[in-house]
């Protein structure tokens, strides 16, 4: 780089960090639902003054080592364009730009599932759910475009299981590392065949793809697993309406990001309700319940949908796709592992105390206020004078057996499933504000 | 449904910029005779005990390290191998033995430069040569990867080739 080059680019860097302070001075003033949003703008004005600090000792030292120099220069602009989503992440995190209704109440529960952590909600162009985390803050990313719709909200669970399933492979991934190489060794050995997958002949690079193929394919299934230990049924239905806009048998390969297929997460959720979470007996129960207060079709409803997602999802996927040697192989391993996967998951959940396998009874009652179109969000027992807030896991069975009805018998238009958005999201805003005022007035 | 992209985005913008500030260091080094950022060297030795790490499970399958990150330790065989053709050979446990060793004296030359041992100041620029192409190597991965959202899952077909 030459010497006039080296000043324009250091000039460019320091406008752009400059214009970087500036819309964060600009943040400060935003009003925003999570308290960790002005963290991180003090966080990134903090980053801003140090990556100043740098290019001054990068000026100083380009006497000596002129080339070193660019190439740090070069850098700083990489970690600048780097650092840029930042703003869009913050600006679309504003109270005007998220679903702040349902704020509050992943606040709380993430900070049940993920102690320590804080969280940040944002929202993105993309369609799809995403998570990100670093230090002591997590940041969850909902698609803009249908904030409202509380019903996919649901797949939020999966997202804070990502952070939680990491201590898994502390002690996991010693253990399968060699079964992984040692397959990736055979297949080397095998190289040649025409219908191999792979051209690449190094081993180091063959057990990276093989590894992060299986890791990918646990962290998945977990986080899935995770999402239905919290919502129970809810969650299958809403991952299963998900998928179906996708290709159920997508091969899990680098172009999709390893991730594992459809058919086989929802088959494996399914597995892990009914033998980690016993959900047969509950929903046996449920149904009763239901039936006992005059709630039949909800409980056929129950009753046909769980039937209906086995029957769709039940059949060995694997085998029937176009999947190469390989990761058939690799695959076998994840299936290895799924029986301690769902243990730990069980585990971990067990920390969020409203779970939906400890909310069953409260449907009953939020049913009967949704028909009437209430938000189903308190419990109002007998003569009783006060009422106790609905827990959100209830809210969401509620709501999704209602759907579920409202489709059975053909009734569930676009307006009537508007309606029964703004009833969940109303429902979940003010049962956090009524337990938050029912605890502040318990401490009086 | 996670942010993979930008995770690994970040990983090649954080270990590029850890690359070229420890190849500057030592260049610097050779000349001034002192340490003016010594945090970036210490960065590198815990990407060198990845990279080792890795190699020894590679070579040996030494159940020690398996519990490492590749990434460090494809980045460097990318270097020291180069990029595999399909007509070329894998390299075999002699050659990752070989890397093994390449990347402990560059670890070791680090440690003494830290610890104010003098090294030769031909294994300063060996290192330095090594971190410099490292740089390249992941701030092109980088770049490529920061221009597109999707550059997340194109950055490791230069690796593979699917049928």
């Amino acid at each position: 780089m030459t010497p006039h080059q080296f000043k324009r680019v250091l000039l460019h860097v320091r406008y752009e960090l400059n214009r970087y302070q500036t819309a964060l001075q600009k943040l400060e003033s935003c009003e925003f639902p999570s308290t960790i949003a002005l963290t991180l703008v003090s966080e990134q004005q903090a980053t801003c003054l140090a990556a100043n600090a740098d290019l001054d000792q990068i000026e100083a030292d380009r006497v000596d080592d002129p080339d070193g120099a660019a190439d740090r220069l070069v850098s700083e602009f990489r970690k600048m364009v780097s650092r840029r989503r930042y703003l869009e992440v913050l600006e679309k995190a504003r109270s005007d730009e998220v679903p702040w209704s349902l704020v509050p109440s992943i606040e709380t529960l993430a900070r049940q599932i993920l102690p320590g952590y804080q969280v940040l909600i944002t929202t993105t162009p993309d369609m799809n759910y995403m998570i990100g985390w670093g230090g002591n803050s997590v940041t969850i990313y909902l698609p803009r475009l249908h904030r409202a719709n509380g019903f996919l909200h649901v797949l939020i669970g999966h997202e804070l299981f990502h952070p939680i399933v990491t201590d898994f492979f502390v002690a996991e991934k010693p253990k399968y590392r060699p079964k992984l190489r040692d397959l990736c060794q055979q297949h080397l050995a095998k190289m040649g065949v025409p219908a191999d997958l792979f051209f690449q002949q190094r081993l180091d690079a063959l057990l990276d793809h093989a590894t992060q193929q299986w890791e990918k394919a646990i962290t998945e299934l977990m986080c899935d697993m995770g999402a239905t230990a919290l919502f129970g049924p809810a969650a299958i239905w809403t991952l299963s309406g998900f998928a179906a806009t996708q290709e159920m048998n997508s091969p899990p390969t680098p172009q999709s990001q390893y991730y594992p297929p459809w058919r086989m997460r929802i088959r494996v959720v399914l597995d892990f309700l009914e033998r980690k979470l016993g959900a047969g007996d509950l929903l046996d129960q449920l149904s009763i319940q239901l039936e006992q207060v005059g709630l039949a079709e909800h409980s056929t409803a129950l009753k046909s949908s769980v039937s209906e997602e086995q029957m769709t999802f039940g059949s060995n996927d694997l085998a029937s796709e176009p999947l190469r040697e390989l990761s058939v192989q690799v695959y076998d391993l994840v299936e290895e592992c799924i029986s301690d996967a769902g243990d730990f998951v069980v585990a971990k959940a067990s920390q969020f105390p409203k779970r939906w396998s400890e909310t069953l009874q409260e449907i009953p009652l939020l049913l009967g206020r949704l028909m009437m179109n209430v938000p189903p969000s308190e419990l109002i027992e007998g003569q009783k004078q006060e009422s106790k807030a609905a827990s959100m896991t209830g809210i969401v069975m509620a709501c999704w057996l209602e759907r579920l009805r409202l489709e059975k018998s053909s009734q569930l238009e676009l307006d009537t499933f508007h309606r029964l958005c703004r009833l969940m999201l109303k429902a979940i805003e003010d049962a956090e504000l009524k337990r938050n005022f029912s605890d502040w007035a318990a401490t009086k | 449904m996670t942010t993979e992209d930008l995770r690994r985005i970040d990983e090649l913008v954080h270990s590029a910029d850890m690359a070229v500030r420890v190849a500057s260091q030592l260049r610097l080094w050779i000349k001034r005779n002192q340490l003016g950022d010594p945090d970036s060297l210490k960065e590198s030795l815990r990407f060198l005990d990845e990279a080792l790490s890795g190699g020894r499970f590679v070579a040996t399958g030494d159940v020690a390290s398996a519990s490492s990150s590749l990434s460090p330790l494809t980045w460097s065989a990318d270097i020291r191998f180069g990029f595999a053709q399909p007509s070329m050979p894998s390299p075999e446990k002699k050659q990752y033995e070989e890397l093994v060793d390449f990347l402990g004296s560059i670890r070791e030359t680090i440690d003494n430069v830290l610890s104010n041992t003098p090294p030769q100041a031909e294994s300063v620029e060996s290192a330095a040569r090594f971190f410099s192409q490292l740089g390249k190597l992941l701030g092109g991965k980088a770049d490529s990867a920061l221009r597109s959202p999707a550059g997340g899952t194109q950055m490791l077909q230069d690796r593979f080739s699917y049928q």
